[in-house]
């Protein structure tokens, strides 16, 4: 029997209250990511990619006037009806997260070193200070960077975006988590950098055997990161396939017209786009071999 | 023979940042043709933007000279030229008056620039405006707020129009926006420059989007240019190795793009070397 996948959303709607009635942001989506496996979530804004992101990390349920409803399981835990209290100790320990801008996501009044410390504590309470700043030395040494004491001791300000990134994806990883949430990891950061940052932590995520939900716009970084993609489009899955299958094939008139608007390197002029999209609206397209598992045990109505 | 319209010669600019002299952009030579879409091509700190605020008028160069038509082209300068050179910013939204109205945003520049004689001239003016960047005239009803990211840059383009330029410093006019809306828009750009016999000095840090806009790029790295060349042979035959670097940088989404992205990152590590 295929073992049971690491995440599973099976039909999950969100919406928000508004002050018109809420508003519904997510239609019953389904997605999976198995151990090891590097999953994509492409869309453009206000697909409902990083909300996904933010309901498998816990930040979006206990808000007021969020309604999340369907089948979110990770590991043996359905991630819509645990409490804050076991959200807690998840992150950061079997689930943790990388957002966009690496500058913002870390606390400026706090080193890198005190921020670290903290983020190993959530695994082992118990770590003292010098055996806290051993492992978090040696895990900024893994992420290539060379003077991991002058590191250790700065204020986030101090350094810069691709440092501050590749901070976050170390301490990320520290905890040995089975899953990374990546929400546009490299968006803030210079090409040339975003394209290092990207293969090191590829090979950190390989070395590490964790699996990785990746939320991203950027269709070639996608192309060159994950095993599987999904491509949402207004808050419902529309085409699903690996990586190659997809850009080899895409089917979905929404992909096809994401793919023919990335302006080419090699010089393919922009085709005329049309304002009404309402081919988009088109049935969602699963190539073989890309079906939904099943869910184990009984969906909650 | 005829001026370039825009002519750098040993262009510098520094800032003074407390005891710290920030040396911004360094001896830029640089020659843009009348009628081309000429990229300024560069990451963080590259000084690209920097450019884009001489050419502006928005602080002097700290060093060498701008001309425009071979003309001095001073920071202080008379309002004709303000008008002909104009600029379309990066982020729509704090681009444009959030309590003004999208018609009192495009009238502004008609009344300061006496482009108008009259209400109703003013009026068909802004609808034609409009009409130009694809939008409906009733737009200029509407607030900033009401509209999406991609119909707010066609306003700014719409009030760079309005000025009748010669030459538009386009910042990052897409960055901000999701792909099918930039492709748009990119082709809005290319159409208006062929209609209106536009010069761009378009700055980005997206190679992509170069190779779908402009016919020559210069590459500028810590405030240097490191190649000025044409489309064509910066991606085909990149002379600098951080121009290859670059090149090899991109996420691509096609096979005959990473093939040229392959034969990039082997010159670039032959370059280095």
């Amino acid at each position: 029997m295929i073992e049971s996948p690491l995440l599973q959303i099976r039909d999950l709607t969100l919406s928000f209250a508004s002050s018109h009635g809420p508003v519904e942001v997510l239609h019953g989506i389904s997605l999976h990511v198995r151990r090891g496996e590097k999953v994509a979530l492409v869309g453009e804004s206000g697909s409902g990619k990083s909300v996904t992101a933010r309901i498998v990390t816990g930040l979006l349920q206990s808000q007021r006037g969020t309604q999340a409803n369907g089948y979110v399981r990770y590991e043996d835990q359905d991630l819509l009806k645990i409490g804050e209290r076991a959200f807690r100790a998840l992150r950061g320990i079997r689930l943790s997260m990388v957002f966009q801008d690496p500058t913002s996501a870390l606390n400026p009044v706090f080193t890198i070193g005190d921020q670290f410390r903290e983020v190993l504590r959530r695994a082992s309470p118990d770590i003292s200070i010098p055996e806290a700043r051993r492992r978090a030395a040696d895990a900024l040494s893994h992420v290539l960077i060379h003077e991991p004491d002058r590191v250790l001791d700065s204020y986030p300000f101090q350094l810069s975006g691709g440092m501050n990134q590749r901070v976050l994806i170390a301490m990320a990883l520290a905890n040995r988590p089975a899953l990374l949430v990546a929400d546009e990891p490299g968006t803030a950061l210079d090409v040339t950098v975003q394209d290092r940052t990207l293969k090191l932590m590829t090979s950190l995520i390989e070395q590490a055997g964790a699996a990785v939900l990746f939320i991203s716009h950027n269709l070639g970084v996608v192309r060159e990161f994950a095993d599987r993609v999904y491509v949402i489009y207004r808050g419902r899955i529309v085409e699903h396939a690996r990586t190659a299958d997809l850009f080899a094939n895409p089917r979905h008139p929404y992909t096809r017209a994401l793919l023919s608007a990335v302006p080419k390197i090699t010089g393919e002029p922009l085709p005329p786009l049309p304002e009404d999209n309402a081919a988009f609206s088109a049935p969602p397209v699963i190539h073989d071999g890309c079906a939904e598992p099943p869910v184990r045990g009984d969906i909650p109505q | 023979m005829m001026a370039p319209i825009l002519q750098l010669h040993g262009v510098g600019k520094s800032f003074q940042i407390g005891e710290h002299t920030v040396q911004a952009l360094s001896s830029v030579d640089l020659r843009i043709e009348t009628g081309e879409c000429h990229a300024i091509v560069g990451e963080s700190g590259s000084g690209k933007s920097t450019l884009g605020n001489l050419v502006l008028g928005i602080y002097p160069p700290s060093a060498g000279e701008i001309r425009f038509e071979g003309q001095l082209l001073q920071a202080k300068r008379p309002l004709d030229l303000k008008r002909r050179i104009q600029l379309v910013q990066q982020n729509p939204l704090s681009a444009l008056n959030g309590k003004r109205s999208i018609g009192a945003s495009l009238a502004l520049p008609l009344d300061v620039h006496a482009l108008v004689r009259s209400r109703s001239e003013r009026r068909q003016r802004i609808s034609t405006l409009l009409e130009e960047v694809g939008l409906d005239p009733q737009f200029a009803e509407r607030s900033p707020s009401t509209l999406s990211g991609g119909q707010r840059q066609r306003v700014a383009i719409a009030r760079a129009l309005a000025c009748e330029p010669d030459l538009i410093v386009l910042d990052e006019p897409t960055s901000a926006l999701d792909v099918l809306v930039q492709a748009r828009v990119l082709r809005l750009l290319a159409d208006l420059r062929t209609r209106k016999r536009l010069t761009y000095l378009f700055i980005t840090h997206d190679l992509g989007v170069v190779r779908a806009l402009a016919d020559r790029v210069s590459v500028f790295r810590q405030g240097r240019l490191v190649e000025c060349d044409s489309v064509h042979n910066i991606f085909a035959d990149p002379k600098h190795p951080y121009t290859a670097q670059l090149i090899a940088s991109i996420p691509v989404v096609t096979e005959e793009e990473a093939a040229l992205r392959g034969t990039a990152r082997a010159l670039a590590a032959a370059l280095t070397e």
